[in-house]
């Protein structure tokens, strides 16, 4: 508006400079500024200000708004699922206000299974919160719609709505991108991930050649021998440690063919008759032979047991070869039933055990786990190969004698913990309120199951120092579960 | 008095005290607790040997607590007030223990000594003696002003965004001195303006011919229309007894809030809450002055309906209200049931009415209906159903949410702003009123 503009440019300048004319004024403005010019007695400024003021007014009553009917128009498609109840959106604003990543997974993750969708003014709340924690995005993903589809295309950071093909990532996406795409195929599909793998081998760096690698120990196999054989010869000295070691996981790979060939030469089970043949008398002998092939040595086999060992130089090398050899190498080698290898080990080689226990973790011997229930040894790698009774009753036998390195595997287990052992696992737990504090509880309160609030608000430090701060961590911990509670309540979980 | 969790949040100095509040809002932390018409009590197990004795008084919210903090209120005195707002039934009723009945006892004292105060006569002679004084004071400061103003724009604003701090704070100052707050408000908004954005002229001389209309005016004042007298007052500063206002008829109807927001200002909680008539087809803005620890007399929050009789005060454009009495808020009414405009060319009449009737007005809410937020030109507009656009006010922070509910369809909308500038403040979605 031009009459505006007249009052800004004097403004700007000052009334004591020379003013523009009042020539652009519009026909009421001109009446009224002459009205205004001709009382003698006002000063300039004041003769500016009132007419400003009155072309102020004049600005504001004949505001009109822009006019531009040829927008594109863009509305988000309808809904196929129904909303979230608004029980279970109240919720979920609590949830929020507590900015607990792991109860909005469980929240959504519930949503998501009783095919409902949220509310859409919290979509905004929740997509932001799927940029902090990229573990949600799928499940934001499926619980937002179309509505939540739709503002992902108008809002760039929330851009992961669309999600490329997995092909697409793994041809043109970041290195960190295309190593989680390579390890996802590997579970699914170990054998196209492996092809991936080396089409595109000769154009990888040699950085980015040994993380790729490293996916393949997702579920090596017999089928990946041939390739991996081959990258022995690599230039890369890291590349050629990784190829080793998974072919170190694979049995029939010439490395594991190698210890095996040693040990059917050095462990040999002695069956020999005593008290005029009345009796066998069995023993297994451990003796490496005089010329071992050097090359073993530089697989990985320590030659040298250490100053403080209880081993023999002799017998660490063959404790190592013994935990690299599958299990199974001991059936034909002993001529025996997995129980009767077991027990000869148990009776005969005792301090070889181990050396079986960690054979059946790399080699994954789900049948042999179940000799090794009673052995003194803790074996995380069996939690794997286990269901989820056999965890917990694992578990449990170790928690009196080594209650934080049990927490530790107990905290990656993939499912809730049943009643009996979350109180268990608990009760170690008041005893270490520093460690296991608000935070933890926060991070990890998917563990815990929601019925246990009763137990739990018994559950009281040993130490009376430190129950003050327990009771923090649990009070913390009863909200937590009050809401877990009231979200599985929510969606009739 | 029965406060609402958003009520109870409203009263913490300090996100950290929400928080912390919200977690000593578990019956597991109090070990003794009751209540009574008069107080809600409890003690609470800290730190300490001893449990914290936190009370509140429920006939005018006050808080005391033992512990050490010096926040206020504590966070035991909001963690007790959610917990009974949530659990109301684990607060026995029962007698008030000595700690409690003492500091009930004393606060009720004080408060009779207060309305025998009030209820001395008031000397007339020496109110109007008061009155002329003030108007003198009042006078010679916009005196000053309209010096102060034209010095502006003689110099040429050019060189306004150099001067510090103290040239607006002298003005204000001086103006306070005058007793005319209003305009020490206007002095002070006068040089917040922003003068980093481009156009900064544009909006500092609104802000100057606003202050320069209503200084000028009260030179004129007596022949000027008594109702827009009362409106160059109040701008000035001048208050209107609200105890009077009570006394005079009002408009009762049923009330939508249809937003409220809440600033500080120095230790005072400033909170506008903006109603809307779905009979009267009125606007009114409610304002309360709430001191930090204190509940404001009214509980309002934004989508609620109230049927309330408002009396406004005194202005050729009806909008400041006080609520004279109201009672149980209503269920929420659909979009259909509300006058709105129809688009941006009737907000553009309606808006050339009130400026024409008060041109220093302040912004005001409007409800408008079939309204989608637009993208344009890289910025956010609202497009009506004929085409026409206004800006979505820059400094609106829930444009996801607006576009999130809207999903690329009209909706019926209450926004606050002027000429071609609003802020949203709520939308109907799904025959819900839902604040923005």
């Amino acid at each position: 508006m031009k009459a505006w503009e007249y009052v800004i440019n004097t403004a700007m300048l000052g009334t004591d400079k020379p003013m523009p004319g009042n020539a652009e004024l519009p026909d009421e403005i001109v009446e009224i500024a002459a009205m205004i010019d001709a009382v003698e007695s006002s000063d300039k400024e004041a003769k500016f200000l009132q007419k400003a003021a009155a072309i102020y007014n004049y600005r504001q009553c004949g505001f009109a708004p822009v006019e531009q009917k040829e927008l594109p128009t863009n509305i988000a498609p309808e809904e196929i699922k129904l909303y979230c109840s608004e029980e279970a959106a109240k919720i979920l604003s609590d949830i929020l206000n507590e900015d607990n990543a792991a109860l909005l997974e469980l929240w959504l993750s519930c949503c998501n299974n009783s095919e409902k969708l949220l509310l859409p003014e919290v979509l905004p709340a929740v997509l932001d919160a799927a940029l902090k924690d990229k573990m949600l995005q799928p499940l934001v993903v499926a619980c937002s719609g179309n509505r939540g589809l739709w503002l992902s295309k108008l809002n760039p950071p929330w851009d992961y709505f669309g999600a490329l093909l997995d092909e697409e990532i793994w041809q043109t996406g970041k290195p960190d991108e295309r190593v989680d795409v390579l390890e996802n195929l590997r579970q699914i599909n170990p054998e196209q991930a492996r092809e991936w793998l080396q089409q595109t081998w000769a154009q990888e760096t040699a950085a980015s050649k040994v993380d790729l690698l490293k996916t393949l120990r997702v579920n090596a196999g017999a089928t990946d021998l041939e390739w991996l054989e081959g990258l022995l010869n690599e230039k890369g000295q890291k590349v050629k440690d990784e190829a080793l070691a998974l072919l170190k996981l694979i049995p029939g790979s010439s490395i594991v063919n190698q210890y095996q060939d040693l040990l059917k030469e050095s462990v040999i089970l002695k069956k020999e008759k005593a008290l005029l043949r009345m009796m066998t008398k069995i023993s297994i002998q451990q003796k490496l032979p005089l010329n071992v092939d050097e090359s073993i040595f530089k697989s990985g086999i320590e030659k040298l047991a250490g100053q403080k060992a209880t081993f023999t130089d002799e017998s660490f090398i063959l404790y190592q070869l013994i935990s690299a050899v599958p299990p199974l190498f001991w059936e034909k080698q002993f001529e025996s039933a997995p129980a009767q290898v077991f027990e000869y080990f148990e009776k005969y080689a005792n301090d070889k055990v181990p050396a079986l226990g960690l054979a059946i973790s790399r080699f994954k011997q789900k049948e042999w786990i179940a000799y090794f229930l009673d052995q003194p040894g803790f074996y995380p790698d069996f939690l794997d190969m286990m269901t989820i009774n056999e965890q917990e009753k694992y578990l449990a036998r170790f928690l009196k004698t080594d209650a934080q390195n049990t927490i530790h595997y107990a905290l990656r287990l993939n499912h809730e913990w049943g009643t009996e052992f979350a109180i268990m696992v608990l009760r170690e737990m008041a005893n270490h309120p520093y460690e296991y504090n608000r935070a933890f509880f926060s991070k990890h309160i998917r563990l815990i199951p929601a019925g246990i609030v009763n137990q739990l608000e018994k559950i009281e430090s040993k130490d009376a120092n430190l129950q003050n701060s327990w009771k923090k961590g649990k009070d913390h911990l009863i909200k937590l579960l009050g809401l877990k509670q009231q979200t599985l309540k929510a969606f009739n979980a | 008095m029965q406060l609402t969790e958003d009520q109870i949040h409203a009263l913490a100095p300090d996100e950290a005290s929400k928080k912390a509040g919200r977690d000593l809002a578990s019956p597991a932390k109090w070990v003794t607790k009751g209540i009574n018409q008069q107080a809600l009590w409890g003690e609470c197990q800290g730190s300490g040997s001893k449990p914290y004795q936190t009370q509140v008084d429920l006939t005018a919210i006050a808080f005391k607590c033992s512990c050490p903090s010096r926040k206020f209120p504590c966070k035991h005195g909001l963690g007790l007030l959610l917990l009974c707002a949530r659990q109301p039934g684990l607060f026995p009723n029962t007698d008030m223990p000595a700690w409690v009945n003492d500091w009930i006892s004393k606060r009720s004292e004080k408060e009779e000594k207060k309305t025998e105060k009030a209820e001395k006569p008031v000397d007339e002679v020496a109110q109007a003696k008061r009155q002329q004084s003030r108007e003198q004071k009042v006078s010679s400061g916009i005196n000053e002003l309209l010096i102060w103003i034209k010095d502006i724009v003689r110099n040429g604003i050019l060189t306004v965004p150099e001067k510090g701090g103290a040239y607006w704070d002298n003005m204000a100052r001086r103006m306070v001195d005058a007793q005319a707050s209003g305009l020490a408000a206007m002095v002070k908004n006068l040089g917040a303006t922003n003068f980093w954005n481009e156009g900064w002229q544009s909006s500092f001389m609104d802000k100057l011919l606003q202050l320069y209309l209503v200084a000028e005016s009260y030179q004129y004042l007596p022949g000027i229309n008594p109702l827009l007298q009362q409106d160059i007052r109040s701008a000035i500063g001048f208050t209107v007894n609200q105890e009077d206002l009570k006394k005079q008829s009002g408009i009762t109807d049923t009330w939508l809030v249809i937003g409220k927001e809440s600033r500080d200002e120095q230790q005072i909680t400033v909170e506008q809450n903006w109603l809307y008539g779905l009979k009267s087809n009125q606007y009114a803005l409610v304002l309360q002055f709430i001191a930090r620890g204190q509940v404001g007399q009214l509980s309002l929050s934004a989508g609620m309906h109230l049927d309330a009789e408002l009396s406004y005060f005194p202005s050729v454009v009806p909008y400041r209200a006080v609520v004279k009495n109201y009672s149980g808020a209503k269920s929420a009414g659909a979009a259909n049931d509300i006058k709105s405009f129809t688009g941006w060319e009737q907000v553009a009449a309606h808006e050339t009415e009130l400026n024409s009737k008060l041109p220093f007005r302040n912004e005001m809410p409007v409800v408008v209906s079939a309204l989608k937020p637009v993208q344009y030109q890289k910025q956010w507009w609202l497009q009506d159903q004929k085409g026409f656009l206004c800006h979505i006010a820059p400094d609106f922070k829930n444009i996801w949410q607006l576009m999130a509910l809207s999903g690329g369809k009209p909706l019926t909308m209450t926004m606050i702003g002027k000429e071609n500038e609003y802020r949203p403040l709520g939308v109907w979605h799904q025959n819900n009123y839902k604040p923005i």
